[in-house]
């Protein structure tokens, strides 16, 4: 039997209509600046098992890269401008973050 | 990419004439180094330099051994949800000299923010460009799906799927519609060593699957890894080996990528 060749895409539609289901849990929102090429605050305490919108601003005149690698994220932020990054759920640990530009530029992400 | 010929093959290799195209067409093919799954994740800005390559084994007669292909690559990402790359393809059949066999344009569209939904959708749309003037050129589209998820002795894990669909285009063109499936599941160890299994599925077309056996399927083990250079860069690796577990396929192959990102 032959089958139609539109089945096959039925399947690929249905998986991105898959990847569009809300996560579930609700997010919390938090914040970090980028100001004179240091994290503000230097550590940032985000809630163990929760899901994060966190907004990455950046003060400064240059652009920066936020970055924290066992988290697998990073984020270009443009100078005067802000950017989101999703975040978890996390685990409770200690998380190293970088300015990727300019990589002296570090801070923590403390999530108990 | 091009879909894999020799599941075909059996099909239509009845006359002298089906034998010679089935030989020009395989002889122009696949590109094994397209084993590589691909992330729906697009860093905006961020330049890249991309090198994947593949090596067969089998039987010295069986016609599957030592088939290399190599792939180099361009990559920019303009906007924050779209990345494109262009790309040469090169491969040296069983017995046969390095050739250029295609340019590929690569486009991946990222459907949304890393994280914000169950699953982070992506999807991907190329466009080959024949090197060689008896093969079709070829498009090839679908969507790419990623997911963290819990994973076991204190490491995530990150699972990856890609499920294409190519059409060969222009005067050379067959009517078949390709499928290749391939699977990614890595444990997030560590940043610099990421041990996971990978899978493989490629059917020459989708209007006549055929038997599982005549068409390519193959398994094995991988790892990757990235060194963080700061403020220089990137560097990623891949190196995997797959088994083939149909007869359609070669017995192994070996099959790696090197990456290196960088932002100006």
């Amino acid at each position: 039997m032959r089958r139609r060749p539109t089945s096959g895409l039925g399947l690929g539609a249905l998986l991105l209509l898959l990847a569009t289901l809300p996560a579930a849990a609700q997010d919390r929102e938090a914040s970090l600046t980028f100001r004179n090429h240091a994290f503000d605050p230097p550590e940032l305490s985000l809630p163990a098992g929760a899901r994060i919108k966190l907004t990455v601003k950046n003060a400064d005149a240059t652009p920066a890269e936020f970055e924290c690698t066992e988290l697998r994220r990073e984020k270009v932020v443009p100078a005067k401008g802000q950017g989101i990054v999703y975040l978890g759920p996390l685990k409770a640990g200690s998380y190293e973050c970088f300015d990727d530009f300019h990589p002296e530029t570090r801070g923590k992400i403390i999530v108990k | 990419m091009t879909r894999r010929l020799d599941t075909a093959g059996m099909r239509h290799a009845r006359s002298l004439p089906a034998i010679l195209a089935l030989a020009l067409a395989a002889y122009a093919a696949p590109a094994h180094a397209d084993f590589q799954v691909r992330s729906p994740i697009v860093e905006y800005g961020e330049w890249e330099l991309e090198h994947n390559g593949a090596i067969t084994f089998d039987k010295s007669k069986s016609g599957r051994n030592n088939d290399q292909s190599y792939t180099f690559s361009l990559g920019y990402a303009p906007f924050e949800w779209w990345r494109i790359e262009l790309e040469g393809e090169t491969e040296a059949p069983p017995g046969g000299n390095l050739q250029y066999t295609a340019t590929t344009m690569e486009n991946m569209f990222e459907l949304a923010p890393q994280g914000k939904y169950w699953l982070d959708p992506g999807f991907f749309v190329e466009y080959s460009l024949a090197g060689q003037h008896h093969s079709p050129n070829e498009i090839t589209f679908g969507p790419v799906l990623q997911k963290e998820a819990p994973g076991f002795g204190g490491a995530g894990t990150l699972h990856t799927l890609n499920l294409f669909f190519s059409k060969e285009l222009g005067p050379n063109r067959g009517d078949e519609t390709g499928l290749s499936f391939a699977w990614q599941s890595r444990l997030l160890l560590n940043p610099y060593f990421e041990p996971g299994i990978e899978y493989y599925a490629d059917i020459s077309d989708i209007g006549a699957f055929g038997k599982p056996a005549d068409q390519g399927h193959r398994v094995g083990p991988m790892f990757a890894g990235a060194w963080n250079l700061a403020p220089y860069g990137t560097v990623k690796y891949e190196l995997g080996y797959l088994f083939g577990i149909t007869r359609a396929t070669e017995s192994g192959a070996v099959r790696w990528k090197v990456e290196y990102e960088m932002h100006f």
